[in-house]
């Protein structure tokens, strides 16, 4: 049978070192990916997640089952990761900007991991997922931060009303203006033209 | 009948399943017979699959004992620093923590448990109440006989004594009579 999560915290809590390495294996990637759809930069993305865990651990002195760990992780990254994009705005710098000037930073990018024998369509791909990304990085924080748990870590609304700290209509509202927008961004870019254009 | 106002706010919530199957339905009913919507919700549902050919991304091969070695910093750190009271307080905290924790998870076993001694208890005290082992035939210990025709008189105890045959005490000799 598996141990729930929470079993795992309050374990953690009495000094389990163990069950914090399960925790952290556990929810290493949903995490990385939340950070970096978020922020569009591996790099940053992977500190970040790093001091999730770290805050995680910090917190377990007063941690108390009373609503999801799952939710309760994804409260602490998406806290980081909005300090992160204000910082971003602040600083007015594009991830995808620094790429143009740095090309190793692409190596980074997932599609360079795949063992496609077409080096032009592996580009095409590589291209197309920047392309992608970079639209999303477009959206207004509240936005993206929104879709992307919907998107790629599957959360259900009330689930995200507890992450974002807002009511499940207003979750509802967000999400449904980020895909309109997400629709509007990626035309602008040209991809998914028409019903018929291919994606 | 939904009009187009109220359906093009419930897309997103409805391509994500986030509402009654009933609303589905009525929802369904509606694209079926208006295209603009049903446009708007062909064109959301390619957005979100242009969104899902992002690829999911791999932590590098570092990134959980990095991560084991920031904790374990600071738990040691956590140790010097805290004052003895104060980590045999936090001690007892977890201890105590646990301890609710564990009753909050099995307490649908407790209750299940506690039902079935409660109700074993109850058969067994209306057992006794209701099915004595021995009858008593006075009518003042007795409810049915105090409430029977024979009320107020007296009942007579009798003493059965199974009939036996007579025991053959002498031996008769037959030829001898007949002589």
């Amino acid at each position: 049978m598996r141990t729930s999560d929470e079993e795992l915290m309050m374990r953690c809590r009495n000094g389990d070192m163990s069950a914090f390495e399960l925790l952290v294996m556990r929810y290493k990637e949903p995490i990385l990916n939340f950070a970096y759809r978020s922020i569009g930069d591996y790099h940053r993305a992977e500190d970040l997640a790093q001091e999730t865990f770290i805050r995680v651990f910090k917190s377990a002195s007063r941690y108390e089952p009373k609503c999801q760990f799952k939710n309760f992780i994804y409260l602490i990254a998406t806290n980081l990761c909005r300090n992160e994009i204000r910082n971003r705005n602040r600083r007015n710098t594009s991830f995808f900007e620094e790429l143009a000037s740095e090309d190793g930073d692409m190596d980074y990018l997932p599609v360079m991991q795949d063992a496609s024998p077409l080096p032009d369509e592996l580009y095409e791909k590589k291209e197309q997922q920047a392309a992608i990304q970079q639209t999303l990085n477009r959206l207004p924080e509240n936005q993206r931060l929104a879709l992307t748990l919907v998107t790629y870590q599957h959360l259900r609304y009330d689930e995200i009303s507890e992450v974002l700290n807002c009511s499940v209509s207003a979750v509802k509202s967000l999400i449904h203006r980020a895909r309109q927008n997400m629709r509007k961004l990626l035309l602008e870019v040209g991809i998914g033209e028409s019903s018929n254009a291919k994606v | 009948m939904l009009k187009c106002e109220s359906v093009h706010p419930q897309i997103s919530a409805y391509l994500d399943r986030e509402m009654p199957l009933w609303r589905v339905q009525l929802i369904q009913w509606h694209l079926k017979r208006c295209p603009t919507c049903a446009h708007e919700v062909m064109s959301l549902q390619q957005a979100d699959k242009i969104l899902g050919k992002l690829e999911p991304i791999k932590t590098s091969d570092s990134f959980l004992p990095d991560v084991m070695r920031h904790v374990s910093e600071i738990a040691v750190i956590e140790k010097h620093q805290l004052p003895l009271m104060r980590r045999i307080l936090r001690k007892l905290e977890a201890s105590l923590a646990w301890a609710r924790y564990s009753f909050r998870m099995r307490t649908s076993t407790y209750a299940v448990a506690f039902t079935l001694v409660l109700l074993v208890m109850l058969a067994s005290i209306a057992t006794t109440v209701y099915y004595p082992r021995r009858l008593s035939l006075s009518p003042e210990k007795n409810p049915i006989l105090a409430q029977s025709p024979t009320k107020g008189l007296a009942i007579i105890p009798i003493e059965i004594i199974p009939v036996q045959p007579p025991k053959r005490h002498l031996s008769v000799d037959c030829e001898s009579i007949e002589k």
